[in-house]
């Protein structure tokens, strides 16, 4: 960090010459410890994960064992990994917006309307197609791979579409006149994302409420049979995880585009002096 | 053993280009790869000979044998969205950095702010 100026440079490929063969080495031979790839008998097989595999159906009424993990049995971990999401969603909002010093900026979208028939007419075809498909992904995570992330990220990626090609989704903000901006503005993204962390945190408290602990769905009044009340209440969770995740993807997206233009020079035409 | 070693390579990469690369974005990059490494060794554990996705089919009384497991599968499930909103605060940082100091170059930075 206090080194001379340039003379750096040379002394550090050297030393990353030799100190990166020497950490691959290290790590190969300590995978040769490893058990064998593909071994059923594997100590990270034979712990915990055929209680998972035996019973998780018949326990949770999830047939995806992935998704019978996430949100029942793991679901503590899955509130943390949420929250860090939207955390991440609101550091981009204070770095971004809020240190720009205007309280509550309209949203823009890429400075620059792309203006062409084919991509207009490319991303109508397509937006509804993915937003419906991450809902699907969604509801169908129960049964089929999927579940909120993924409907998460799928449905924030559709917004993030349209605002490339339209511009921003706040009044007279898009860039063709006859189409209409869809999808939440910087502040309806982040209530989305809010909704959803407090949704998350309310079914787990509910379960509280009820009797049980926190997280464990079996004591909430949904009906007789245990596994569909667990069904039905990981699919509260995923829906939340659904909301926040796609309500972070737009507050990044937009916060990002407005340091970008406020910076004035997009980031990629950096590179710096090369020696 | 293929996987393993394959997620060393990454992993190597990753590192290399993280304390090597001039440009902080590069740098991003690299810190990417270097979890996408880990994503793969982790999915490679769980890997068994023989079973199937940990999806159950139609009724029958599963055998931990028959499915892969699904745990590994769940922690980089939640660890792929967590690394798509660090490298979204990353950027972030990246942004604000560029608009302060008109550069990302790391010999650069360290000039300006001595």
């Amino acid at each position: 960090m206090g080194a001379p100026r340039h003379g750096g440079t040379r002394m550090r490929w050297l030393l990353g010459a030799a100190a990166f063969p020497a950490l691959f080495l290290g790590l190969v031979l300590g995978m040769a410890e490893l058990p064998e790839f593909g071994d059923p008998g594997s100590p990270a097989s034979t712990h915990v994960s055929p209680r998972f595999i035996e019973d998780a159906a018949a326990e949770t009424g999830a047939a995806n064992m992935v998704t019978a993990v996430l949100a029942d049995y793991r679901g503590y971990d899955t509130l943390g990994e949420t929250a860090v999401i939207f955390a991440a969603g609101l550091g981009c909002l204070v770095i971004l917006a809020a240190a720009g010093g205007r309280p509550n900026p309209p949203a823009p979208g890429m400075s620059h309307p792309f203006g062409s028939v084919i991509l207009d007419t490319a991303t109508r075809i397509l937006v509804p197609v993915v937003l419906l498909f991450a809902v699907y992904v969604l509801i169908h995570g129960h049964i089929s791979p999927g579940g909120g992330f993924q409907g998460g990220v799928l449905f924030g990626s559709g917004l993030i579409m349209m605002r490339l090609v339209w511009g921003p989704a706040h009044e007279g903000g898009t860039h063709r006149p006859d189409v209409t901006a869809f999808g939440p503005s910087l502040r309806g993204s982040l209530i989305l994302a809010c909704a959803g962390i407090l949704g998350y945190a309310g079914i787990g408290l509910a379960a509280m409420a009820f009797g049980g602990e926190f997280l464990n769905y079996g004591t909430l009044p949904l009906g007789s049979d245990p596994a569909h009340v667990r069904e039905l209440a990981t699919l509260g969770i995923e829906a939340a995880v659904f909301l926040t995740v796609a309500g972070t993807v737009g507050v990044l997206f937009d916060t990002i585009s407005i340091g970008m233009r406020e910076s004035g020079v997009p980031l990629g035409s950096d590179r710096g002096p090369r020696e | 053993m293929t996987t393993y070693a394959f997620a060393a390579v990454l992993f190597t990469l990753g590192i290399a280009g993280m304390a090597l690369l001039p440009n902080l974005l590069r740098k991003l990059l690299a810190m990417n790869v270097m979890q996408v490494a880990v994503i793969v060794f982790f999915v490679s554990l769980a890997f068994k000979d023989g079973a199937t996705v940990p999806i159950l089919g139609q009724g029958g009384d599963p055998q931990a044998a028959e499915f892969m497991n699904p745990l590994p599968h769940t922690l980089m499930l939640t660890a792929i969205v967590v690394s798509v909103s660090t490298t979204g605060l990353a950027l972030g940082l990246l942004v604000r950095i560029r608009s302060r100091f008109e550069t990302l170059n790391e010999r650069q930075l360290l000039d300006k702010l001595r």
